[in-house]
Formats: C-alpha cells, structure tokens, sequence
C-alpha cells in the first residue's frame, strides 16, 4: 500500500476510507483495516488540511514517533479546523519503551482534541479495537450532530414557520384593523347616506333640494356651493345658485352642453359658468341629471345639470365621485319629484283658472246631489239656491233665468258615470230677445192683419160717413137726430183717422212723414178728437211756453196721445180729474216731456211692468184688445223716446213720455 | 146723367146713390165686376164709379172688357189701397181719376165726379 499510489492528491475523487492514519505504514494493524485506511506520510501534511477537508474520515490517527517527528506545529496546522465535522482524532505516541513524553510535546499536541492517545507499542487487537471504537464514537457522534442539525434545522424551519405564520397573523390583523376602518368607513357612509335619503323625501322645494345638497357636502372642505341649472324649455334656462345661505332663481336664455357624462374640469363647462357669472371659474365636477321631465321639448338630452366648483386634491376627488354618485340618481328623482309637482300644480292652477274664468255657473254633482266643485261664478251667482233647485233642468234665481245643461262623467277607474257637471246657462237676455222677437214677428204679423183689417173696414166706413153726411144736409132735421147725426158722422171720421194711421204705421212706415213737431202741436191737434170723451173731467193743461223739438211722425204720436190720454178717462171712469203737462226738465235738458196723469184706480204693481206688452189688458173680453199701450210703446221706442209709468192705487196714475230734443247747436 | 156705380159694399152704393141722387141724376148699381160690365153695356151711363178690388171682375179687368168694346164713359176709380196708384197709372188702365177710400166728404166727391163729366166730349152729354 504505497501511500502515493494510493490515492493522486490531485484526484478530486474522494477516498471512500474511514480511517486517514498519518504516520508510516508498518505501524498499521493489519487485519481488516487495510480497507478503511488511507495512510499519509507526515512529509504531506501541508496537503493534509486539504485532504481531510475532501474527505469523509470518521478518524484519524496520528502516529508520532516520539524522536522522530517533533514538529507537531505541522500537525497542529494539519488538524486544526477539522472540527467541522466529527472526526475521531487518535494520537499514537511511539516510543521506545515506556519513555516518558516530554510535556510540551504532550501540551501541544493536546491542543488538537485527540480522542484517545495510545501508547505503543500497543497489542494489535488494542489498536483495532481502539480505531473500531473511534469509529464507532464518530459514528455515534456524527449521528448525534447529524440529530443535532436535523433538530436545528426543524427548530429552525419551525422558527421560520413562526415567524411568517406572525407576519401572517400580523398582516391579517392589519387587514382586519384596515377592514375595520373600510367597514366602519363604509357603515358611516351608508348612515350619511340613508340621511340624505331621508332629507330628501323632505324637500318642498327645488330651493331645499340645493340646501340639503350643499349640508350634506359641507364634510368636502373645499367644494364649494352647488350651481343648479335646468331646462324651462328648449331655449331657456332655470339658474339656481348661492348668494351667501340664499338660493337665488333666474331665468335665462339660452341652451348649455349637452353631454350625458359626468365630467371634471370641462372647457365648455367652464365657459359656459364664466359667462353666466361674470368671473372665471376654477376646478369644475359636471353632474347632468337624469329627468324623467324633460322640458316641454322633447329635444334636449340633457335636462338638468349640477356643477361643484372645488379645489379637491385627487384622493379627496375620488372620495367625492364615489359620494356624489352615490347620490346622483337619489337628486335627480327629488329633482324631477320638484320639478314634476311644479308642473302638476301649475296645471291644476291652470284649470282652477279657467275653470274660475268660466262666466256661467258651473258645478259638479255625485251621487247623492251633492256638489263637489264649483267655480267662482256659481258660488256668486248660485250659491244661495236650494239644492232641489239645483236639480232643476231651469231655475229662476235672483231676476235671472238659468237653463241647466247637464253631462255626465265618470272619475277614476270607473266606466260607468259617477258625476255629473251642470252648466247653468244665463238665458235670461236670450230669453227677452226671443220674447221681443216672438213680440216682434206678433206685431209685424198684427200689422199685417191690421192693414187688411183696416182696408176691409175702410169699404162699410166709407159708406157709413158718406151716409151720415148725406142724412145730416137733410133739411127739416129735429136738432136731436140733427146733432145725432153730426155726432155720427164725428164718430167715422175719428175712425177713418184710426184706420188710416193703423195702415200708415202696418204698412211699416213706407210713407216716412217724419217731421219736426212740438208735444204742444201734437196734444192740440189730438184733444179735439177726444173733446166729447174728456169734458166730463176736471181737465187742467199745462203747455209749457218753450216746448222742444221733437222729430217724429206727427200722425203717429197724435195717436200715441190719443191712446194715453183714453186710458186715463178709462181709468177714471165717470168722474175724475185730468192732468196734460208738457215741459222740458232743466236738469235732463235732452229730453222734451209730456206728462198725462189721472185720478183713476191706479195699476197695481204686479202688472205694471207688462203693461206695455202686447195684448196685455185688463178689460175684459171683447172690450179692448190691448193693442193701444205696446203698439205706443213701439212708435215712442221707434223715435227714440221713453215711456214711463207711475202708479199708486186708488189715487191714479201718471205716464210720461219722453222724446229727444232737437239739440241745439251752439 | 146716368152714373153707375159698381162697389161691393151695399153702404156705398147706397149712400153714393143718395148723394148722386140728390143732384138729380140717373144711377145704376152693380155689386160686383161681371154684374157691372152688363150693366154698363146695358146702360152706357156717363159716369162710372169703379172700385179696384171686388169679387168676379176686378175693376181694372171690367175697364179693359170695356176698352175692348169701345165703349167710353168718365170712370172713376175708387179704391182703399192707395199707394199704388198714380195719375198716369190710372190713365193707362182706361180710367180718369182715382180717388182713394174713405171719401173725406161725399158732396165733394159728387161735385168733383160732375165736373168730370162735364169737362171733356160733350158728346157724350145724354139728357135722358
């Protein structure tokens, strides 16, 4: 076994021998050992160092012969640093005989950790059982270091498992602390925002509306105070904005951008502001709302917009996104909530108005009769009538007639009718037309009747004068039947005068002999008509000494005068006292009057408004037709007078008539 | 003379009777158009006094029958409507005068009517 052959020390292959004895090779045990050695001359120990680090030795022994190989320094250096992992170190001491070791020999060797020191010469079997021993407690040691390292190792692992199951623990209690502050962050938004929502089923007003916007953003330092704008209509704006704590409302011309997405620091919004303020504005966040109004045009995508002027950084904007979109939809629904109920109340207003604005009384009725509604006009005109008159089809209330028409409507879901609206028309006037007109066409009707009546007569009347002047130049006449006779003949020709002016006035007037005349002419050329008719009155005649002019048809108004003046002998009867008057009253200069008043019976009250209407009398059958008062109230209406009448029972009555005066130009 | 009058009123046939009568004239009496037409021919008087509307004949239709026959008298035309009637009208329709119903006096119509008679064409003056 040549050391060198055995073993390159160039050779990187490692020895696969358990033992490295050091020293010469005679000394070695011979039985079995040979297989797990390795021997080294001292002469190598600089490359020993080397070596033994390479290899895997459980032992090594030093053989030192006493003499010889002193220089332990070699061997110290050798062995030193071989502590890293168990190796038996085996020092045997050769000597000659039981020498005793030199000290310094035995001190500086020691400094190497020599397991076992023998001194030879030793038994062979000594020497295999010390070097198996070796072994063996390297064995047990390395197996011992080998426990050692595994359990430092687990200790170890475990210590690291430790520590990151800490950081664990540690990160997700960070995670939880941060949950935490995300939740309770979380909660105190919701909390902010179920307030707000809360607020908001509050809000009367679009003015409310801003103000709880601008509370409930007070925690954004620096926003400022919400601008407010929407759409009118088409072309017109609804601005409203911040004066200090007030909302301030204009209106104004104008459209705005019309972009649906929420914005920030947009040019055009900006110009836009700028130029409705009158300044410039800083960082803007746009926020159109979404209105289910949209104006009365249908055109505009963009109903109504917010604009936030602030000076947020970027995390305080992000917060503030999240906040405000939060709470968009919530805004724009209170928006449209206001603006809708504007627009409900403003059309209800509407119909209130014209409902009001209605002339006629108008008033709707359920079920039971009872009113519902009514507009301003029936509680003025109406309000004091009965419910059963109320259900009249007409009804008379307060001088005026009502002509009820009436509809049926059904209100809420029902098909059937509920209610029914009543229309009260005023048909009084229409009603006096008709009664003028129906009085109308009865007199034109009776003027046509009149002027064949009147022809027919003309024929026996002529014949009844013209024999009556005949009988009256008969000579030899007692002066009865004379004056008889003359009377007679007075008597047709009063009604050839009657007849003539009934068939001028019939014929409507086709001979127009208007003309200027006096009251005083009038009543003169009537009286002698009437002289055997009123000589059994007192008759006292007044004719004032400047009577006007009146412009007329002389013939008709004889008549009028006539049929005045008859109607009060009528009313007299047998006695009584007779009043001709004409004058003009200074105080109503426009008018020339003439006054006939009578000592008769009087006209009750009832009756005196229809004294004046066409066949209205109250002789009884036969005795009169009651034509002469309407037909003189038509010929004094025809020229533009007045007739009157004044009454009082059983002491008499008065009429007046009235005609304009010519005026006189100045 | 003779003077017809054709009237369908009884009263004025009879008082106009009364009043020729009195200034001693001859009168025949017709109540109505055709009555007055045979008696004209019948009697050919100088003067008759015709009313406008009347049942059969009206007096302007009795005036042109008699136009036809050539038959000439002084006729006056009496009548209650007397708006339509203008002197020329008159003269146009064969009559002389028109004199509207009622007669103011019956005298006066009497002279007026002899006066007419006696104006033109003595011829026809007949002393019967």
């Amino acid at each position: 076994m040549n050391n060198e052959s055995f073993f390159g020390l160039s050779s990187l292959i490692r020895p696969k021998k358990e033992i490295l004895w050091i020293g010469a090779d005679s000394e070695i045990p011979e039985r079995s050992l040979g297989s797990i050695l390795s021997q080294i001359k001292f002469s190598n120990f600089k490359s020993i160092h080397k070596h033994i680090m390479k290899s895997e030795y459980r032992a090594i022994v030093v053989s030192i012969l006493i003499e010889k190989d002193m220089d332990v320094n070699i061997i110290q250096n050798a062995l030193k640093g071989v502590s890293v992992r168990p190796i038996e170190k085996i020092l045997i001491l050769k000597g000659q005989g039981d020498l005793p070791l030199p000290n310094d020999l035995l001190l500086s060797v020691g400094e190497v950790d020599f397991a076992q020191t023998v001194c030879l010469p030793a038994a062979d079997s000594d020497l295999q059982a010390v070097l198996k021993r070796a072994v063996e407690r390297q064995s047990n040691k390395l197996e011992e270091l080998n426990q050692q390292r595994q359990a430092s190792k687990e200790i170890g692992q475990l210590t690291d498992q430790m520590r990151s199951l800490d950081s664990d623990l540690q990160s997700r209690n960070q995670n939880m602390q941060e949950s935490k502050l995300a939740i309770e962050a979380k909660i105190s938004n919701m909390r902010a925002l179920v307030r707000f929502v809360k607020d908001l089923t509050e809000v009367v007003s679009v003015e409310d509306l801003m103000k709880q916007l601008r509370d409930d953003c007070k925690r954004f330092h620096r926003l400022k105070e919400p601008v407010l704008a929407f759409a009118n209509n088409q072309n017109q704006l609804q601005l409203m904005y911040f004066q200090g704590s007030q909302v301030i409302a204009k209106v104004i011309p104008g459209a705005w951008p019309q972009q649906i997405r929420i914005r920030l620091n947009d040019q055009k919004d900006s110009q836009f502001l700028a130029n409705l303020f009158g300044r410039p504005f800083g960082k803007l966040l746009t926020l159109p709302l979404n209105l289910k109004r949209k104006g009365r045009e249908e055109v505009l995508k963009v109903a109504a917009v917010l604009f936030f002027e602030h000076s947020l950084e970027k995390d305080e904007m992000d917060q503030f996104l999240k906040f405000i979109e939060a709470r968009h939809h919530l805004i724009s629904m209170t928006l449209d909530r206001m603006l809708l109920e504007t627009d409900l109340n403003e059309g209800s207003l509407l119909w209130e108005r014209t409902f009001d604005g209605i002339l006629d009384p108008v008033a709707i009725f359920d079920s039971q009769n009872q009113i519902i509604r009514a507009n301003k006009s029936f509680a003025d005109l109406l309000g004091s009538a009965s419910s059963d008159q109320l259900q009249l089809q007409s009804l008379i209330l307060n001088g005026k007639q009502y002509q009820v028409q009436s509809y049926p409507i059904s209100f809420g879901s029902e098909s059937l009718h509920t209610h029914i609206i009543n229309h009260y028309v005023d048909v009084t006037a229409a009603n006096r037309l008709q009664r003028q007109m129906v009085q109308s066409e009865k007199m034109a009707a009776l003027g046509h009747l009149a002027g064949h009546i009147a022809h027919e007569l003309n024929n026996p009347l002529t014949g009844i004068r013209a024999s009556a002047q005949i009988l009256v130049s008969q000579k030899d006449l007692d002066s009865t039947l004379h004056s008889d006779l003359v009377e007679v003949e007075r008597a047709a020709e009063r009604c050839q005068v009657i007849i003539k002016n009934l068939i001028d006035f019939s014929s409507g007037g086709i001979e127009n002999k208007t003309a200027w005349t006096t009251f005083n002419e009038i009543v003169q050329k009537t009286l002698p008509l009437l002289k055997t008719l009123i000589n059994r009155y007192e008759v006292q005649v007044e004719m004032s000494p400047a009577p006007g002019e009146v412009m007329v048809e002389p013939y008709l108004m004889q008549q009028v005068v006539f049929n005045v003046i008859n109607n009060a002998a009528q009313a007299m009867g047998e006695a009584g006292h007779l009043e001709i008057k004409t004058f003009i009253d200074p105080s109503d200069p426009g008018w020339s009057q003439l006054v006939v008043k009578d000592s008769g019976m009087g006209i009750p009250e009832e009756i005196r408004g229809q004294i004046f209407e066409s066949f209205f009398t109250t002789k009884s059958k036969g005795q009169g037709t009651g034509l002469g008062l309407s037909i003189s109230k038509t010929i004094i209406d025809r020229f533009n007078g007045k007739i009157e009448v004044q009454s009082q029972m059983g002491v008499g009555t008065q009429f007046t008539i009235k005609l304009p005066n010519r005026s006189v130009e100045v | 003379m003779k003077v017809l009058v054709v009237d369908d009123e009884p009263l004025i046939r009879r008082s106009l009777r009364r009043a020729f009568e009195l200034a001693t004239h001859e009168v025949y009496e017709a109540a109505d158009g055709i009555e007055g037409l045979k008696i004209w021919q019948d009697t050919d008087p100088d003067l008759v006094v015709l009313d406008v509307l009347m049942p059969g004949l009206t007096g302007p239709q009795v005036l042109n029958k008699m136009d036809e026959k050539k038959i000439r008298a002084k006729v006056i035309l009496i009548s209650a409507y007397s708006g339509e009637y203008d002197l020329k009208r008159v003269q146009n329709m064969g009559a002389d005068l028109f004199v509207p119903k009622p007669f103011t006096n019956v005298f006066d119509f009497v002279k007026m009517a002899l006066s007419l008679m006696q104006s033109q064409n003595p011829i026809s003056f007949e002393v019967e």
